[in-house]
């Protein structure tokens, strides 16, 4: 295989889809990403967009080190960090130690346009979360329905809350003091329940399977 | 310089929102530097419209009671330099703000050197529509050809006047041709002899406005959609050129067209 074709960039919305060949090792997509990168920082100077991994299996190091490789060379700010991999992921999402209780709230129905839902402990809100509605909590949000408007887990600055939900489409996503956008690639499409969290900085959302 | 131009019509449902957001990206187009402000708190619309909504983090009312500061609640639009959006808050009402905090708000915007400042009224007479005109130099009222759209304009316009903002000037918005002709709908005359305040624009009704705002792409960018070019005009009116309404007579059938037309039977 043509080694130049190993990592790809390809446009999808306004995110940066960058597509990895699954047949060369990774020092080859490290290569390649490099290069490809470095000649084409002038394009990507000053853009904020979501980087989207794809096509091959990563381990949190070798994520780490696409990342740094991109976000050194570039003038450029990583909004967003999603990755899809191919195969089952047998590793645990749920690695990082997560506080065996905290207070918890039970919410049933839907939160509409307007409405804010706030508690001191975390949140499980049974129903929808619409466009234009919030909800906060200083640590987890699951959601047993779509999210669709905005969620802030760990809005008192917790960097370990999460935020799970059987549809994930937020309008943005809010975790401690980190803002994103959702990538648009995201809506409109049939996927597992996503969870997200804060790793090195970024927001990732990887499906909770 | 600066102005603060108020969008008002006092009922609600006839492009408000939609021609604040096409006069905002005309000014824009023309390179001006232009804040919209969403006074409609509780019921935002704008943002959406604008497709900035996944951008906000600080709204109006923010700034009012000082939580943040109005360059960090001002949200800079994604297609045109010198565009900035200042949204409402959808969590709160109409009572979370005083004429004299939007007042004072409209001075700051001002200060920031903006050259139009544009304010999305809500519906009503009440609360909201106090705010809204508190702080504006001149306002803008939209109505549709319908005896009830036409009625609250009637109303609205003298509220204004009562409010010092003498000489409003009228958009006829959602005009159908169509519906003039087999005189089923007022025409701009009758609209403007009730009324009796200057023209400042007529926008024909369009499916592609419909598109562009569930799109968040204001239509005054298409080229080829009429509505656009009403609000293109529109813009180049409201910054002192003479521009003459458009004719929205059919274009002559040619030769082609009628033929067309005889096959089709």
């Amino acid at each position: 295989m043509n080694k130049d074709n190993c990592v790809v960039f390809k446009g999808i919305g306004k995110d940066i889809a960058v597509i990895l060949s699954d047949n060369v090792s990774f020092e080859d997509i490290k290569n390649t990403l490099a290069e490809k990168v470095e000649s084409s920082a002038k394009f990507f100077d000053g853009v904020t967009t979501s980087i989207i991994l794809k096509g091959r299996e990563l381990s949190d190091d070798e994520e780490k080190e696409l990342l740094d490789i991109m976000s050194e060379k570039l003038n450029m700010t990583i909004s967003f960090l999603k990755t899809e991999s191919t195969k089952e992921e047998k590793q645990p999402i749920l690695k990082k130690e997560m506080k065996g209780c905290s207070l918890t709230k039970y919410h049933k129905g839907s939160i509409r346009s307007g409405q804010v839902l706030e508690f001191d402990g975390s949140l499980v809100i049974i129903g929808d979360v619409n466009p234009g509605a919030i909800v906060k909590a200083t640590e987890n949000i699951t959601i047993l329905g779509q999210l669709k408007g905005i969620a802030h887990a760990g809005c008192n600055g917790n960097k370990d809350a999460f935020v799970s939900a059987i549809s994930m489409t937020p309008v943005q996503l809010r975790i401690a003091d980190i803002i994103t956008v959702f990538p648009e690639e995201n809506i409109h499409r049939e996927k597992p329940v996503e969870f997200a969290y804060i790793e090195n900085g970024h927001i990732y959302v990887k499906p909770l399977n | 310089m600066s102005e603060v131009i108020v969008i008002t019509s006092g009922k609600g449902g006839v492009g408000k929102t939609t021609t604040t957001a096409n006069l905002g990206c005309g000014l824009a187009l023309q390179g001006k530097k232009v804040a919209l402000v969403d006074a409609d708190i509780g019921l935002r619309n704008l943002d959406v419209v604008m497709g900035l909504e996944n951008r906000i983090v600080y709204d109006l009312v923010d700034v009012v009671e000082g939580n943040c500061r109005l360059k960090q609640a001002l949200i800079k639009d994604k297609r045109f330099e010198g565009l900035f959006l200042l949204p409402a808050a959808q969590t709160k009402d109409k009572d979370a703000v005083t004429p004299e905090q939007m007042k004072k708000l409209c001075e700051n915007l001002k200060e920031e050197g903006f050259d139009y400042i544009i304010m999305d009224c809500p519906a009503g007479i009440e609360q909201g529509f106090k705010n809204a005109i508190a702080g504006a130099d001149r306002a803008i009222v939209v109505t549709t050809p319908e005896v009830s759209a036409v009625r609250d304009a009637d109303r609205i316009i003298g509220l204004l006047e009562a409010n010092g903002l003498s000489n409003p000037t009228l958009i006829l918005n959602r005009l159908r041709l169509d519906m003039v002709k087999r005189g089923d709908m007022m025409t701009i005359d009758d609209v403007t002899e009730i009324l009796a305040i200057d023209i400042l624009g007529v926008v024909p009704d369009d499916e592609s406005i419909v598109v562009s705002t569930n799109k968040g792409e204001p239509a005054v960018t298409n080229e080829e959609s009429k509505a656009g070019l009403a609000y293109r005009n529109i813009t180049r009116r409201i910054m002192g050129e003479e521009v003459p309404l458009i004719s929205f007579e059919e274009e002559p059938e040619g030769f082609v067209d009628k033929l067309k037309k005889l096959f089709r039977r």
